[in-house]
């Protein structure tokens, strides 16, 4: 084998061993989450329109996003989520960030076009058994396959997407 | 005997009742919900006690909340910046409580990749007032504390705070009392020796500009904006650009205003400008001005790109003749003119590959300072040579470069790293190169003219442009290199090579060996610290202070001399500002040194209770303190928190009855 290709190899290994502490970190950090929809979970967008997480989630994977307005690590996740929203179905979920019309305006100030629900007690949130922001769970056929909280890249996110359907 | 066995049950009595009575004292007279925890988060922990204290006219009972927090989790100021949000208290179902006023001790900036937000670390205490309602004996605390807390992700955490507070069943507690007033002494104040030169706001790009004017130079500081007006309590203030003025005394700051929903008019409204300038914080709150124009009219207040571009290549040019890098410069021309037989081709890439080593290194060590921006952590130019350890290195580099100048003996490379750059023909090259390297670290503790301005630039710019001022200091102090690598004809007009070249080495050594012992001197304050605990520097350069007594206070008054009283503590921002400011500046100092006056001193740096109950005395609980006794004035005059010469010149001439 020549040097080029045990390079390539080295390289494969450092990215296997880096996503399996990824995986580790979000195993751990994230191990309350439930692994199977909460039941009769119907949440209902800023606009006004319901929406059924367990529904969508038969036919495409669903990327949950926990995000806040007093999250000062949130925009720095937020305009990934917003890209993929061109592509996938994408639902957040804004934790205790005020009213209705503050969080539309937030959005729109930030050219965030995601679909929004406002958890304005953090009910939604306690379901999920969630706490921290930014948190981005993937929901596939009823089941969450995966929940990763802080930074993640676009490529992370993708993978995350590709992987849930196995 | 046996008296002094009684007089020994006695004391072990006395100590039991006190005992006793402390505890007792405790668990009544100050209140306190003991350290709180959630379940859900458990990198946090807060604790709320009041002091003991009441103030019957105001209804007020001073109390401390204390955050900790663990690794890299922080909690933000009441104006965290973009995103964030301060900690709060919902009184909830609380009874016979008007309001909790907080006091915010002075943060520090943290960044999440761009994202600027204040902030706390680790401990923080944020000294509250309780504001008890009219008529009111039992208050009932029933409370929701709200804390945000990030690291790279957040969390919101509620703390139910609980406490039954009887205000005649309250009794101080000295430990609680010390605490309130060290945590208040974290709490920025209007300090007299820095102003608001400048505030204005710009509609047009809704950016607000300060110019903060300081008697001294203003080193690494940390500007932060809010306001205390109700109106503009969601307007969110972001940094976009801060400078200091080339002499160091004028800090400019820009910010742009946002609002979620609309922006109120901000021209002719209060804000309030903190600066942290370790060990200097201080607060000045101004009215807005309506920015003239929409240009700035003083080029130094602004300053574009292309002006800190400019200053960049300039700074670094001049950095060629600063002492630290003279020696340097002077064997690269020794070698040149040594070596005149080499071929223009040779010459050519010789200073292109130093003049690479130069800019690699400034290029290096500005993403070194931009990752450790991005941590969070406080920069400034020159920083490591706060570090014992990298200048003890530096200083023996330099020595031993020196002794080789002198011809005592030679650098000789490890075989293995020979043959690797013989095998390559790499020898020149690399060791062209690694001179550059050697130049530009031995530069960075110099500052010359224009580089300061530079500098200040980039570390508050983003990334790029921090790299680009960077790589501008390295192609300016490269440019001597460049200049000959793109004319090596140059050379020709060099003096030809003789025997006064040997007496070259011995010169630029000598100037080596300078830099050397300068570096060795660097070390001694650290030696210093480590030799003796005490801060020996300052105590000799300082006349002699009197403990704090009443019995001599009152002694001295008696017999007609003047007592001038400093509370102070080393802890305190406002005792060290008055202290630099005014008691060490004339016509103070002189005046203090009058064969009549009395200078004495309380250090509350720790706990004191003689000094605690001074200023209990004065209805005192915090310092700064100072009072002037004197036969005019038996009692004393006391003088303002913030010093001013004429206000202790006035007491001090009262007080003699003169």
């Amino acid at each position: 084998m020549n040097k080029w290709g045990l390079r390539f190899i080295k390289l494969l290994g450092y990215l296997v061993v880096a996503a399996a502490i990824a995986f580790g970190v979000d195993l751990y950090r994230n191990n309350n989450v439930p692994t199977t929809l909460p039941d009769e979970l119907t949440l209902t967008s800023l606009a006004g329109e319901p929406l059924s997480i367990a529904k969508m989630s038969e036919e495409e994977p669903v990327l949950l996003y926990f995000w806040a307005t007093w999250c000062p690590v949130c925009p720095t996740v937020s305009p990934t989520v917003d890209w993929l929203s061109d592509d996938y179905n994408v639902i957040s979920v804004a934790l205790r960030s005020g009213h209705n019309t503050k969080i539309s305006a937030y959005l729109e100030q930030q050219e965030l076009g995601f679909i929004t629900v406002n958890d304005t007690q953090g009910a939604i949130a306690r379901q999920f058994n969630i706490t921290a922001t930014p948190t981005i769970l993937i929901i596939n056929n009823h089941k969450v396959t995966s929940a990763t909280s802080g930074f993640t890249s676009p490529p992370g996110i993708l993978a995350r997407l590709w992987l849930s359907k196995f | 005997m046996k008296t002094a066995k009684f007089v020994g049950y006695l004391r072990w009595f006395s100590v039991c009742l006190s005992l006793l009575m402390s505890s007792f004292s405790w668990a009544q007279g100050s209140p306190s919900t003991g350290w709180l925890t959630s379940s859900d988060h458990d990198a946090v922990k807060v604790k709320l006690s009041v002091t003991g204290e009441f103030n019957p006219e105001t209804r007020t009972l001073p109390a401390l909340l204390t955050v900790q927090l663990k690794d890299e989790w922080k909690t933000y100021w009441q104006a965290p910046g973009e995103g964030g949000i301060p900690p709060r208290i919902d009184l909830a179902s609380s009874q016979g409580i008007e309001r909790i006023d907080w006091h915010w001790p002075t943060p520090s900036e943290y960044y999440v990749q761009s994202i600027r937000t204040a902030g706390y670390k680790h401990q923080v205490t944020f000294p509250l007032e309780i504001v008890v309602s009219e008529a009111t004996e039992r208050a009932q605390l029933d409370a929701v504390f709200t804390l945000s807390s990030c690291t790279n992700i957040c969390v919101l955490t509620d703390f139910p705070l609980q406490l039954n507070i009887d205000v005649n069943q309250l009794s101080p507690d000295s430990e609680q009392s010390f605490a309130f007033a060290r945590a208040m002494s974290l709490v920025p104040r209007p300090l007299g020796n820095a102003q608001v030169t400048r505030a204005d706001y710009n509609a047009d790009d809704q950016q607000l500009s300060f110019v903060l004017s300081r008697k001294s130079r203003w080193d690494s500081p940390q500007v932060f904006v809010h306001s205390e007006d109700k109106q503009l309590d969601e307007v969110v203030f972001k940094l976009v650009q801060q400078t200091v003025s080339v002499d160091g005394k004028r800090l400019i700051a820009s910010f742009k205003a946002s609002h979620w929903l609309e922006l109120p008019e901000l021209v002719n409204r209060q804000v309030s400008i903190t600066v942290n300038d370790d060990p200097f914080s201080a607060v000045y709150t101004t009215q807005l001005d309506r920015s003239n124009s929409t240009t700035t009219n003083d080029p130094l207040d602004t300053m574009t790109i292309w002006g800190a571009l400019f200053a960049a290549l300039l700074g670094g040019l001049i950095l060629n003749i600063m002492p630290c890098v003279l020696p340097v410069l002077g064997i690269k021309v020794q070698s040149l003119i040594a070596n005149s037989d080499a071929s223009a081709r040779q010459v050519r890439y010789q200073f292109l590959a130093t003049a690479m080593g130069v800019i690699s290194t400034f290029i290096v060590i500005g993403a070194l300072l931009g990752l450790l921006k991005l941590s969070g952590a406080r920069i400034s130019w020159g920083m490591q040579f706060q570090n014992p350890w990298f200048i003890a290195v530096l200083a023996f580099i330099t020595l031993a470069f020196a002794i080789n100048l002198f011809g005592l003996y030679q650098i000789r490379l490890p075989q293995w790293l020979n043959q690797w750059a013989l095998k390559s023909q790499r020898s020149s090259l690399l060791g062209h190169f690694s001179q550059g390297v050697f130049a530009t670290v031995l530069a960075t503790p110099c500052t010359a003219p224009f580089l300061g301005t530079a500098v200040a630039f980039a570390l508050g710019a983003p990334m790029y442009l921090l790299l680009l001022i960077f790589f501008g200091l390295g192609v300016g102090m490269a440019l001597p290199w460049l200049s000959i690598a793109a004319f090596p004809q140059t050379r020709k007009l060099l003096p030809k090579p003789g025997p006064w070249l040997k007496w070259v080495k011995p010169i630029f050594g000598a100037l080596l060996l300078a830099t050397s012992v300068w570096l060795f001197t660097l070390l001694t304050p650290h030696w210093l610290k480590a030799s003796s605990e005490s801060t020996s520097a300052e105590q000799t350069s300082e006349r002699p202070w009197q403990m704090l007594s009443f019995k001599t206070i009152h002694q001295a008054v008696t017999q007609g001399k003047v007592v001038f009283v400093d509370v102070t503590a080393d802890w305190c921002i406002t005792c060290k500002a008055n202290k630099l400011g005014v008691l060490e500046q004339e016509p103070v100092y002189s005046a203090l040194a009058a064969p009549d006056l009395i200078r004495m001193r309380g250090d509350w740096t720790v706990r004191n209770d003689y000094i605690t109950d001074y200023l209990r005395a004065y209805g005192q609980y915090g310092v700064p303190y100072n009072r002037v006794y004197g036969p005019g004035a038996p009692e004393g005059i006391e003088l303002p928190i913030i010093l001013t010469s004429d206000a202790v010149m006035q007491a001090i001439k009262e007080a003699r009855n003169e």
